[in-house]
């Protein structure tokens, strides 16, 4: 898959697991896991560029006598899964007719 | 693999990646998921191992970083690392136009300290058990610099400093007393200084820089090249030193060696002090070749083609067999022709000989 694309996609995938209620690293690589594989080395730079781009927000707490660090998404980070379905269904139509008269 | 190995080799793979505060966020995301999967149950190891190859992430993070803000990390001015002496087994020093020196370290790792200017940067790094110390053109070739404030880019293009940035470049490498490494220095301009150290096998080649060696123990061969730069050696101990230039000098001064060669074209050689027990091959082309051995040599052969060859040798003529073969020069040889068991052998074109005995 083209790597531009994958990332795309996987950002999308980080963006949805924290639509479900704020989560920490480990947590979203479990929860994205059944679907895409991810790692942490690659979820890693994904957060990083998602918080530059004002989609989430980090914050640290006490777990356990340890410093987590939580991230939730923010409104600019839902508007992008909406955005990312809409443009997902032009691309459907498209593989649609790829694929119908093969 | 242990948790705090695993984040000590991330550390150290970064240092010349990321500013602090990256490697600090990196190494804490680490550490955190690390605890997460342990909190579950596995082991410490496993958790590690989940992680996936170290090295691997080490060069996603370094590719990924300099996709997003090439250059912005590296710092110009004096910057100074470490490294445990235990894990390099040999040191190499390539592509650098500054003054290198290799000097003994104050404790027992082994210390880089070098200067960056706006173009150039070097870079030290631990690839297997190889430390290799680099220097490279910083991202921007113009002599500006990018620097990388609360994720926007700035870029400031420096005066045009000509020259006088890479004058001023300068790599200091420390080693540890007791570890002996492969040390090999190969630049193309500067003056290379080694002092005091213990080495496995040493290795300088400087295009027109000078070379020092002074009180240094090779359990190796030491080989000294330049074109135009001058050699200076001073107390070194090594099985076999080789030592060669085009228009510099050669001086020598206490060596001990079983095999010891000399090659110039232009350049004179004072040798003194030479303890060489197998063999000496010295070789001129217009140079001028002064000897002075400490102890009888089995084999000794000097050739030249227009410069004067003299030769001290020590104890009675008995101990030699001098074949001395010019075709122009003078041969002056203080001594009667006996068959020894030491060799010497002589040959010149117009150049003149002398030899002398100190009985």
């Amino acid at each position: 898959m083209d790597i531009q694309l994958r990332r795309g996609i996987l950002e999308v995938c980080v963006l949805k697991a924290l639509s479900r209620g704020e989560s920490y690293g480990y947590q979203i690589i479990k929860d994205i896991s059944p679907f895409v594989e991810m790692s942490e080395s690659t979820l890693y730079p994904i957060l990083k560029r998602l918080e530059a781009a004002g989609a989430l927000t980090s914050y640290s707490r006490e777990h356990s006598g340890r410093l987590r660090k939580y991230y939730a998404i923010t409104g600019p980070g839902r508007n992008r899964i909406e955005s990312f379905l809409q443009e997902w269904e032009e691309v459907k139509k498209a593989y649609d007719f790829i694929k119908g008269d093969m | 693999m242990t948790k705090s190995e695993f984040l000590d080799g991330l550390c150290r793979g970064l240092r010349f990646h990321a500013d602090s505060d990256e490697i600090q966020h990196m190494v804490d995301f680490y550490s955190q998921s690390i605890d997460d999967r342990v909190e579950e149950g596995i082991s410490e190891e496993e958790a590690v191992a989940a992680m996936g190859d170290l090295d691997y992430i080490i060069s996603e993070a370094k590719n990924a970083w300099d996709r997003e803000s090439p250059g912005s990390a590296r710092k110009a001015g004096v910057e100074k690392l470490a490294f445990r002496s235990s894990e390099v087994q040999s040191l190499s020093i390539n592509d650098t136009s500054g003054d290198v020196r290799v000097l003994p370290s104050p404790d027992g790792d082994i210390h880089v300290e070098y200067v960056n200017s706006a173009q150039w940067r070097y870079e030290a790094e631990l690839v297997g058990a190889e430390l290799s110390v680099r220097r490279v053109r910083t991202g921007s070739g113009d002599g500006s610099v990018d620097f990388n404030v609360f994720g926007k880019k700035f870029s400031v293009t420096l005066p045009n400093m000509g020259g006088l940035f890479e004058s001023s470049l300068r790599l200091t490498v420390m080693l540890p007393a007791g570890t002996c490494i492969n040390t090999s220095v190969n630049i193309a301009s500067g003056s290379v200084e080694v002092s005091d150290i213990c080495v496995r096998a040493l290795y300088v080649k400087s295009a027109s820089g000078d070379i020092s060696v002074e009180n240094v123990t090779g359990e190796g061969k030491v080989s000294l090249i330049t074109a135009s730069g001058d050699i200076e050696v001073e107390r070194l101990t090594s099985p076999e030193l080789t030592v060669s230039t085009v228009s510099g000098d050669v001086d020598v001064n206490g060596l001990n060696c079983a095999s010891f060669g000399v090659k110039t074209v232009s350049g004179d050689m004072d040798l003194l002090e030479i303890n060489a027990t197998r063999r000496v091959n010295l070789y001129s082309v217009s140079g001028d070749t002064d000897i002075n051995l400490a102890i009888p040599c089995a084999e000794l052969s000097a050739e030249s083609v227009s410069g004067d060859v003299s030769i001290e040798l020590p104890g009675f003529e008995s101990l030699y067999t001098v074949n001395v073969r010019t075709r122009s020069g003078d041969t002056n040889i203080n001594g009667a022709a006996c068959a020894g068991p030491n060799t010497v052998s002589v040959r010149s074109v117009s150049g003149d000989v002398d030899i002398d005995f100190s009985r």
